[in-house]
């Protein structure tokens, strides 16, 4: 078990750790930097972030003031995070950008949080500030770190325990910024708590990751957590994995990582190149944390039959709950144990009721736990007998949504957070099984799926307000299905899936699977009117519809 | 040999069915013009690896811009596979 950055999680505890304790550790940090990895003991990366604040004073950045950044995985943003808090600033995380996602939909986005944010500096790499839009430069100052490197140093005047450190903006849909203020006590917080999940030892752990740095699985699980207790890192980026999705468990093996972290969909594809893979020197890995997305069971089947013959085992696999709003992690499954699953029946689930089924039934499903909760982690009303909204209450919560006091009086009440996710709790174990509200995690983007709605309404022939999307999991990872409902029939559905399809990437750069479309006043609704959203699947699957025609749109 | 017109084919595939932003793909097609989210281009790219029998490099992954050059990487990993 790993030694808490101090008595209490505190700031002193987390700049001491960040800055004094680094500068004294004996391992270093890999960064890829598009041909290879460039390494520096954290040592070397504390002084060169320290000599980047008198730049970072003189362009405005000191106590009370926000920066702005796109943090992608390179050796400058690593150190200009560290920079910013020394300068005195609070550090905004926006959206990385997206492939697929549509130009000005980016901009749109970045400009909104800026609106709100109200920087001082906008920060990014050079090859970043490219694509950035050019109209953002009208509302900050934008530079490069690269631009601050060696420009001397300043007394560091880091945030206080209870000031503004950090702003976790989410990525994906979202018309309204919604950004998590975090304070230095709820970031020590959550590093206590990843230790004791990873049950790390300080010093003697090497971790790799392609996880990005704006996510908040790539910052605090991968990045600070290593940096904080004298872990090896080996910072590879999306990019590469995208481009070799083998680097991943190809970077565990060859540098014998101890600690990883991805998602289901990631794993997934790993996990059938895995097959393949030559794994030289095998795997070490004791702990490979899944989070920010569902956990699927076939996955982890697939991943163990993959990977099992190079040393991994079942143990290894660490489901994990967590959101921005709670820095990171709330629940984890016990380094030393399997992931465990129940087999309930789906139909009966998306009614509320958990129902046990055999595995070979037909309405199977199969929900896998996310662990227990962790260190100074409490879950509030949660039932074992039904889902329910799961409420959070952790020394690691955020403040609330910055600059959005309606929104953080909705999920932040006395203490507690109400995550609009749906879950139940057996014999200790939290099983996420749903969302209260339209929110689909996809590959750690969230999506909201009444926004895209909102645009398939204004395509020729479907009836406004009755469209649904929904996310499901078919062994492959998750898929998206959108139903729809037509003014008239028939239509050309193919024509009309594909433009459908062609709204969902370009708002949500994810990628639709399948369309349904449907008679008036098929889908279920409540009382009140409101789509049952997430009873369409469970409908469908089981023939419960009538569809007009059902086009696949990954069958090309 | 990778050819272009078989990585536009594993393109329009992951598309869903549904067309490119861009209808003609060629060898200076841009793939960030394409719409194509992360997830799809690795699974473009591991399809490739599959069915070639290769593994890029990828510290040659970087300069990748364009069907061409993608085709080009798939084509160096070819030719230094073993035999």
């Amino acid at each position: 078990m790993g030694a808490p950055l101090s008595g209490a999680a505190s700031a002193s505890g987390l700049w001491e750790a960040l800055t004094d304790r680094a500068a004294t550790a004996r391992s270093a940090l890999h960064c890829w930097v598009g041909d290879r990895f460039d390494s520096a003991p954290w040592r070397q990366v504390v002084r060169d972030a320290q000599a980047m604040t008198a730049g970072l004073r003189r362009a405005g950045v000191r106590s009370g003031t926000r920066v702005a950044a796109v943090l992608t995985n390179t050796p400058h943003a690593v150190r200009g995070v560290l920079a910013v808090w020394l300068a005195g600033g609070a550090l905004a995380s926006l959206p990385a950008p997206a492939r697929g996602l549509a130009r000005d939909e980016y901009a749109g986005q970045l400009t909104g949080i800026c609106a709100q944010l109200g920087p001082t500096l906008f920060l990014t790499d050079q090859r970043t500030l490219d694509v950035l839009p050019a109209s953002l430069g009208e509302h900050v100052p934008v530079r490069s770190w690269e631009s601050f490197v060696d420009s001397g140093r300043v007394d560091p005047s880091p945030p206080g325990d209870d000031e503004l450190a950090f702003v976790q903006y989410s990525s994906g849909s979202t018309s309204a910024p919604k950004g998590c203020a975090l304070t230095p006590r709820a970031i020590a917080a959550q590093l206590d708590l990843v230790m004791s999940v990873l049950e790390g030892r300080p010093g003697g752990e090497v971790t790799a990751s392609w996880l990005p740095l704006s996510h908040d699985m790539g910052m605090f699980g991968c990045l600070l957590t290593p940096w904080a207790h004298d872990f090896e890192l080996w910072l590879s980026t999306p990019e590469r994995f995208t481009f070799s999705p083998r680097t991943w468990f190809g970077d565990l093996a060859e540098f014998g990582a101890t600690v990883t972290a991805g998602t289901n969909t990631a794993l997934h594809l790993s996990a059938r190149a895995g097959r393949s893979a030559r794994l030289g020197r095998g795997l070490r890995t004791r702990v490979c944390v899944l989070g920010a997305e569902r956990v699927d069971w076939d996955t982890l089947r697939l991943a163990v039959d993959a990977f099992g013959p190079h040393g991994l085992r079942a143990e290894a696999f660490t489901p994990a709950y967590g959101l921005a709003e709670a820095t990171l992690a709330v629940t984890a499954t016990p380094a030393a144990q399997a992931p465990r699953h129940l087999v309930l029946d789906a139909v009966a689930l998306a009614d509320g009721e958990l129902v046990e089924v055999a595995p070979d039934d037909p309405a199977a499903t199969r929900v896998v736990s996310a662990g227990l909760p962790g260190r100074g982690v409490e879950l509030v009303g949660m039932s074992a007998d039904a889902p329910r909204e799961i409420q959070v209450r952790s020394a690691s919560l955020a403040e609330g949504y910055l600059g959005d006091e309606r929104r953080t009086r909705e999920h932040f009440r006395d203490g507690t957070l109400l995550t609009g996710d749906l879950g139940f709790v057996r014999d200790g174990h939290l099983y996420p099984v749903g969302r209260v509200d339209d929110v689909l995690s996809v590959a750690g983007r969230k999506v909201h799926a009444r926004e895209i709605e909102s645009a398939v309404d204004g395509l020729d022939g479907v009836r406004r307000g009755c469209s649904a999307l929904v996310g499901h999991y078919d062994g492959g990872g998750l898929r998206l299905t959108l139903f729809v409902e037509l003014r008239r029939g028939p239509a050309d559905y193919r024509a009309l899936a594909e433009r459908a399809a062609g709204l969902v990437m370009a708002r949500g750069a994810v990628a639709l699977d399948e369309c349904v479309f449907l008679e008036r006043n098929s889908l279920p609704r409540t009382p009140s009117g409101k789509i049952q959203r997430h009873r369409c699947w469970p409908l469908f699957s089981t023939g419960r519809f009538t569809p007009l025609a059902t086009v696949d749109l990954a069958a090309g | 040999m990778i050819t272009v017109d078989e990585i536009a084919d594993l393109v329009r595939a992951e598309m869903r069915g549904k067309s490119p932003r861009k209808s003609n793909m060629d060898k200076k097609t841009s793939i960030d013009e394409l719409g194509l989210s992360s997830l799809q281009l690795a699974t473009i790219v591991f399809t490739l690896e599959e069915e070639h029998g290769i593994e890029v490099d990828p510290a040659r992954a970087a300069g990748v811009r364009t069907l061409g050059d993608l085709a080009g990487l798939g084509n160096e990993a070819l030719a230094s596979a073993p035999r």
